[in-house]
């Protein structure tokens, strides 16, 4: 079966739309459901955004832009896809209004990371280096922290 | 061990063990984690993303609970190796070789993690049947023992950051795929899809984002991941999964009462084309598999391994199919060899 979209190549990607009580399919070679179907949850909430929020967003879109990799929130809303870390912070507003929008709660209530377990994964690495450089002073200094951290956490990763 | 080796074993997800097995084909999580102070992926240079790559391997072969890991790199292999992938559910067609992107795979298959996707860790666990609590426990071990070597992007008020806003928070992505073709003959599947999707449930296809829901298997997957606990997303997820999963079985019941000859005509059809077709198109053979795996989880077919079955669903793609011929095959003659593959395979050889 050919792509009913190119009709070229093979259609290997079978939609299934419900309309109704209506199953409606489409056959798309795995080039065209990319290029069609994938639009991302994002993309659509943007479009999707209540008529108050899309209002703001044509003065803010001007100037908000990431102070570290330099994307746009105009950018943003093509690609739906953030820069880096800091876009979370820079691109402000508009995009605290999006988190609202697609999500259940405004803050974070889930896993924390455990830095105790860090920490000892690094001082584990530091007194294997001092063991190999024979610097054995340091070598018992961090065995000291680690046997001080480990009466207190139950942890040994 | 190698791709070659990977692919002459049947992923553990297969098995057709697990909880609720007549109805839940597999669970799934996935974590999304980036490393901290580096852009994301697709904003990031070549050598950054390289040197993402090589920290995030480092840590994968330090950590016990992945075992024996294979790494590839999607620069390093073809075109229909990574369709392979893409088939047995280990990457998203969005993985490219243009940024540098890769998977390490644990044994089984039940654990990967695929570097420089969307995110530059993607942790995924792949358990059969209706099992999202041991995924829960195996995937909070995995990230554990990987966040000891390698320091993630978090925020106290917006959790873990993610490159796309709607994986920020917990990062994390439960599903779920269930077999309905009881609601599907029925015309009882628009509701319940409505219904999902109503509760915060995304309903896709078997192959994700922009696949189709073909052979009558859904995914079903939490939307929010900001502002509830991944304990709190699987207990909601479960609660509604486990209802559909209530409803299919009710419905299935109630046909077998009221006219299981129609059921049997359609698992009994769907055996004897598959055992004699010549050629079979991917859609029509996936359709029919499903009537087989009703059929098996019915009853009606004892002498058929479900993990056969289960097996069928992916080793009849197209990479699948040219990987097990050795050779590219065109459409007609995939559909040829895809007959003879079905057949062989039901007779148990």
């Amino acid at each position: 079966m050919l792509c009913a979209n190119c009709k070229k190549n093979e259609a290997t990607v079978h939609l299934t739309e419900i309309e109704g009580n209506q199953i409606v399919k489409v056959h798309l070679c795995p080039a065209c459901a990319q290029h069609k179907g994938v639009a991302t949850p994002v993309v659509e909430a943007l479009k999707n955004l209540p008529e108050d929020i899309s209002k703001q967003r044509g003065s803010e879109e001007t100037g908000e832009v990431c102070s570290v990799c330099g994307l746009s929130f105009k950018e943003f809303r093509e690609v739906g896809r953030l820069g880096c870390p800091n876009c979370y912070r820079d691109l402000g507003r508009p995009l605290r209004e999006l988190l609202a929008f697609i999500h259940k709660g405004p803050r974070h209530a889930g896993k924390v990371p455990d830095a105790g377990r860090r920490e000892r994964h690094r001082l584990r690495q530091a007194l294997d280096a001092a063991v190999a450089r024979e610097d054995y002073e340091e070598a018992s200094r961090i065995r000291d922290l680690l046997e001080r951290d480990s009466t207190g956490a139950g942890d040994t990763g | 061990m190698s791709l070659a080796h990977l692919f002459r074993g049947r992923a553990g997800w297969l098995s057709g063990s697990g909880p609720d097995n007549d109805i839940a084909f597999s669970s799934r999580l996935r974590l999304a984690r980036n490393l901290r102070g580096e852009r994301f992926p697709q904003r990031a240079s070549d050598e950054a993303r390289r040197q993402v790559f090589a920290r995030v391997v480092e840590a994968v072969k330090s950590c016990p609970a992945l075992g024996n890991t294979v790494v590839i790199r999607m620069e390093e292999i073809t075109k229909q190796e990574r369709q392979l992938l893409v088939e047995r559910r280990l990457i998203s067609p969005a993985l490219s070789s243009r940024y540098q992107g890769g998977v390490v795979i644990g044994e089984k298959e039940l654990v990967s993690v695929i570097v420089n996707e969307e995110d530059h860790l993607r942790i995924q666990v792949l358990l059969p049947g209706f099992d999202l609590g041991n995924c829960w426990k195996v995937i909070d071990l995995v990230e554990g023992e990987l966040s000891a070597c390698l320091d993630f992007e978090f925020s106290p008020d917006l959790g873990y950051l993610t490159a796309c806003p709607s994986n920020v928070g917990t990062g994390m992505r439960a599903s779920v795929m269930l077999h309905l073709p009881g609601l599907t003959m029925s015309d009882e599947l628009s509701r319940v899809l409505r219904a999902a999707d109503k509760l915060g449930i995304t309903v896709r296809g078997m192959y994700g984002e922009g696949s189709g829901a073909v052979g009558h298997l859904f995914q079903f997957s939490n939307q929010s991941t900001l502002g509830c606990s991944e304990e709190r997303i699987i207990s909601d997820l479960e609660r509604i999964v486990g209802k559909i999963i209530a409803h299919e079985r009710a419905v299935r019941q109630k046909m077998l009462g009221e006219n299981r000859l129609f059921l049997e005509d359609r698992v009994f059809r769907s055996l004897g084309v598959l055992s004699h077709a010549r050629l079979l198109n991917s859609e029509e053979s996936l359709n029919l598999l499903s009537g087989l795996r009703l059929g098996r989880e019915l009853g009606m077919l004892p002498e058929l391994p479900t993990e056969t079955v289960n097996d069928l669903f992916i080793v009849t793609q197209p990479a699948h199919l040219q990987a097990l011929a050795g050779r590219d095959l065109e459409p007609p003659a995939r559909d040829s060899y895809r007959a003879s593959l079905v057949r062989s395979r039901i007779r148990g050889e």
